[in-house]
């Protein structure tokens, strides 16, 4: 159970990154592939105010903000100027450089030994764990209700205006640069508070948590659920993370031998899926435009595709993943609400294509 | 408003494109620049509107106090909020923004579309949304409420786009390029509106000379990267190099 | 002035697989204009192709050379083929195709790993001869890498700049367009370019197993500098990667000789990231 609670929390972390990731790359179109960098730092900072330095969660929190603004800043201002190509380059040599002074910089990070312990911010005997959870989960639905807003709201269409043709908003007066800005070191910070509040989670913490693998996790999160969808960061994060990770792992039968084999089978899955809903539905399960109502069904065509694609891996299995994302809504069958899209949606929003 | 360029150059690699000595631009209604392909229209118009970097010359906007502002080294997002506006010449779109998203979001003033709406998110100005479904009901969009799905209707979104913005002069870089007659039509009597009613003034670049003498009550003629005749439309129109130069005479 | 000679001599023996690698990476970067991270999984197969003939049938390792690359070379034409291509004319955009490619490289790593595990494996060395050269020690191997390095870029070279082949490639890199209408055809042209491209990593993937060791994350390990490398090195242009890629290599062995090799990275990713500051938002 313990360990139940300990995954449901990682899950939720991860939720929170890719909500980050989102408004960054959903909405903004800033391709961050450093993710692990800003989430290294919340992370480590925190380790280190508290194992090394003996202060409290809430001091040492406050200086994780400080560090990670100041981080997010000259990292934003270093990008976001470049093309699409050159900032992923940008971000991703960003995290190698945090992971690398995180073995490095042994004074302070304890190097490959690792650091620890890092405590909890309140501890109530057998409860913490779940007090914490819960804590856990009304920041990640604070920062899901932040998105659904930000969706709605007039900058919402002002980010999505410069993802699209960012020259031509800046000709309308647009201050394009300040706006990203804005957005992306807001998104950033609460990448490394996220790693920050992870930090009493893993109570210990090894250079080898500093790879690249959580930001392609991430990615392939939000890639699946629908980078462009308020929900598909959500989403992606329970058809990844949830299924793989908490269901197989932790409760398939498998036997020991085999367990060896889960996590790289795993990432091999990851891949293969990330590439078939690139390749046969770019925006991922949930379409930039699917409509509230329709998100119940696309979750269960995809959380079907995603167990069958596990069970079996076979030709028939691939298929059944590939199949559901090349005809987003042309079935009428699977849509019953197709005929009435046009009256019961008063914003027009159907899908474009 | 008036543009006022003096002794502007523009190259491409030790190329000139462009050698304007003096020019002055706006204040007179709706003035036309014309000239024969390559002279250097588009360049001079992305020079006026700070997205091109001139390599020389200075570029100043006179307010109607007569105070001039100059350009250079000014962003492209300062040189529209001051009031310079341009409509463009191949199709720009926001593709996942709906017409009325689209126009709502050109026209939002910068301090409505902070951060702080995420928190508030304020309900839509009446007066701006009254706005648009006039412009919404006078052109025809095949789905007013969707996305703008043709070259044309992309097209025509982006001209309406710069006309929300309220310019105080607004420059139409081949506004007929792509666009059916009618809607020309249509478009040239709602900038008419717009000027007549004092709101804007208005450059156009096209090479429809039937809409130029239609419309415009000045014409600059450009040839070769320089302003080589200006006047009104009958001047123009009898002018020899005018002639030789570009309407094969 | 020691110190300068040993670091470029260090940094060029160092840096022949990454002059490889930067150069077919590049050539793809040139030709369909985006980052392709499953590159890297090209760097790690090539060694364990070399691996399977060299270990499991007990070639010897310079005969085991060639077909190695060739065979990375093929895998190349076959990502390119099911993966690549129908996702292009399906209208990913590059930005998404990048992620793609991580896609790839996953798929391909952790297939490998489930295949033939995650252990290192070590490529049987065929004799080795040490001499010293301009006062620093080098080994008859590293001298072979180096020929074979400069064999390789100069048929590149030759290759794109002064045959028919090298001017169809130009003419698809330049505008696609305009060379399908004078009758390249870009899907051949495409899979000889991956093919090269493929080889090249096959080759750079060899050699650093035999330098060092053979594991699943070396291609992913290098796939990074080589990033960096043919970025810097300017517009995808085959000269600019080969120039950029022994300038890296000499400057990390450089920071290495007065530093921590973990320093050395430091110092390049930083300057990397400057470097592209600087640039600002032109296309990279």
């Amino acid at each position: 159970m313990a360990y139940l609670i300990f995954s449901l929390s990682l899950l939720l972390i991860y939720v929170g990154l890719a909500l980050a990731l989102h408004i960054q790359f959903g909405m903004l179109g800033v391709a961050n592939f450093g993710v692990v960098g800003f989430w290294g730092v919340g992370m480590y900072t925190m380790g280190i105010f508290q194992a090394q330095l003996d202060m409290s969660f809430v001091d040492a929190l406050f200086l994780v903000l400080i560090i990670s603004l100041a981080v997010s800043w000259l990292m934003g201002w270093l990008v976001l100027r470049l093309d699409p190509q050159a900032t992923l380059c940008a971000t991703i040599a960003f995290a190698a450089i945090v992971a690398l002074l995180i073995v490095t910089e042994k004074w302070a990070t304890l190097g490959v030994v690792g650091l620890g312990t890092i405590r909890y911010p309140f501890r109530i005997g057998d409860g913490t764990e779940y007090l914490y959870f819960g804590f856990l989960v009304a920041i990640v639905v604070g920062l899901q209700v932040l998105v659904l807003r930000l969706h709605k709201s007039p900058t919402g269409k002002l980010l999505q205006a410069i993802r699209d043709n960012e020259e031509l908003c800046a000709s309308l007066g647009k201050n394009t640069f300040q706006v990203k800005m804005f957005w992306f070191v807001l998104a950033s910070v609460v990448m490394c508070l996220l790693g920050a509040l992870s930090a009493p989670l893993n109570q210990f913490l090894t250079p080898n948590m500093i790879v690249p693998s959580v930001t392609f996790a991430v990615w392939i999160a939000l890639v699946l659920g629908g980078k462009e969808h308020s929900l598909g960061a959500v989403i992606g994060v329970f058809v990844t993370f949830g299924i793989f990770d908490i269901l197989i792992e932790t409760y398939a039968p498998v036997s020991p031998e085999f367990a060896v084999v889960v996590p790289n089978m795993k990432l091999f899955l990851y891949g293969l899926l990330l590439m078939a809903v690139l390749i046969y539905r770019p925006t991922g399960l949930l379409a930039p435009t699917t409509p509230p109502e329709h998100v119940w069904g696309e979750i269960q065509k995809a959380s079907k595709a995603a167990v069958g694609g596990v069970a079996a891996f076979s030709k028939e299995a691939r298929d059944r993943i590939v199949q559901p994302k090349t005809a987003p809504f042309a079935e009428p069958k699977v849509q019953t609400e197709d005929g009435s899209q046009n009256d019961s949606d008063p914003t027009g929003q159907e899908s474009k294509s | 408003m008036k543009l006022v360029a003096s002794n502007l150059t523009k190259s491409y690699v030790g190329h000139p494109v462009l050698n304007i000595e003096n020019a002055s631009f706006g204040g007179r209604g709706i003035e036309g620049l014309i000239g024969p392909n390559g002279a250097g229209k588009t360049t001079l118009l992305g020079c006026l509107t700070r997205r091109i970097a001139a390599t020389t010359g200075q570029i100043s906007l006179v307010n109607d106090e007569e105070v001039a502002t100059s350009l250079m080294g000014v962003q492209s997002y300062d040189v529209a909020r001051m009031g310079l506006i341009k409509t463009n010449q191949r199709i720009q779109n926001f593709e996942s923004l709906t017409i009325r998203d689209s126009l709502r979001m050109a026209a939002t003033p910068p301090h409505q579309q902070g951060w702080r709406s995420v928190l508030t998110l304020p309900v839509p100005d009446e007066a701006l949304e009254a706005e648009i479904n006039v412009l919404l009901e006078r052109f025809p969009f095949s789905d007013p409420n969707g996305y703008a799905m043709s070259g044309g209707e992309k097209k025509l979104l982006d001209i309406l786009r710069c006309i929300v913005v309220k310019p105080k002069m607004l420059l139409m870089d081949e506004p007929t390029a792509g666009l059916p007659d009618e809607i020309t039509q249509d478009v040239m009597k709602l900038v008419r509106e717009k000027v007549d009613a004092g709101e804007m003034t208005v450059v156009i670049i096209e090479h429809d000379l039937d809409l130029i003498w239609a419309n415009c009550s000045y014409v600059h003629f450009l040839s070769e990267g320089s302003i080589l005749f200006e006047g009104e439309p009958d001047a123009v129109k009898k002018n020899r190099v005018v002639a030789e130069k570009y309407m094969g005479v | 002035m020691s110190f300068f000679i040993d670091s470029i001599f260090i940094g060029v023996l160092q840096a022949s697989p990454l002059i490889l690698a930067a150069m077919g990476f590049t050539l793809i970067y040139y030709l369909n204009g985006f980052i392709n991270f499953g590159y890297g999984e090209g760097i790690t197969f090539g060694a364990y192709f070399a691996s399977l003939l060299n270990v499991s049938f007990g070639l010897s390792f310079y005969v085991s050379i060639i077909p190695a690359a060739m065979m990375t070379g093929g895998l190349s034409v076959l990502t390119y083929l099911y993966v690549f291509r129908p996702a292009i004319q399906r209208g990913v955009k590059p930005a998404e195709l990048i992620i793609l490619s991580v896609g790839l490289s996953f798929v391909l790593r952790y297939g490998l790993i489930l295949f033939v595990g995650a252990e290192n494996v070590f490529l049987d060395e065929p004799p080795i001869a040490f001499f010293t050269f301009a006062g620093t020690g080098a080994t008859s191997l590293q001298f072979i890498a180096l020929i074979l390095v400069f064999t390789f870029a100069f048929n590149l070279y030759w290759l794109i700049y002064h045959t028919g082949f090298g001017e169809k490639v130009r003419g698809l890199a330049d505008n696609p367009d305009l060379a399908q209408v004078s009758g390249i055809d870009p899907h051949r042209v495409s899979i000889y370019v991956w093919f090269i491209a493929g080889t090249a990593a096959g080759l750079a993937g060899i050699f650093q197993g035999v330098f060092a060791l053979v594991h699943p994350l070396m291609g992913w390990n290098l796939i990074l500098i080589t990033v960096m490398v043919s970025i810097i090195g300017g517009v995808g242009s085959v000269r600019g990667a080969l120039i950029a890629a022994v300038v890296a290599g000499i400057l990390t062995a450089a920071i290495t000789l007065i530093t921590k090799p973990l320093y050395a990275e430091v110092a390049l990713l930083s300057a990397f990231i400057v470097i592209l500051w600087r640039r600002g938002p032109r296309t990279a």
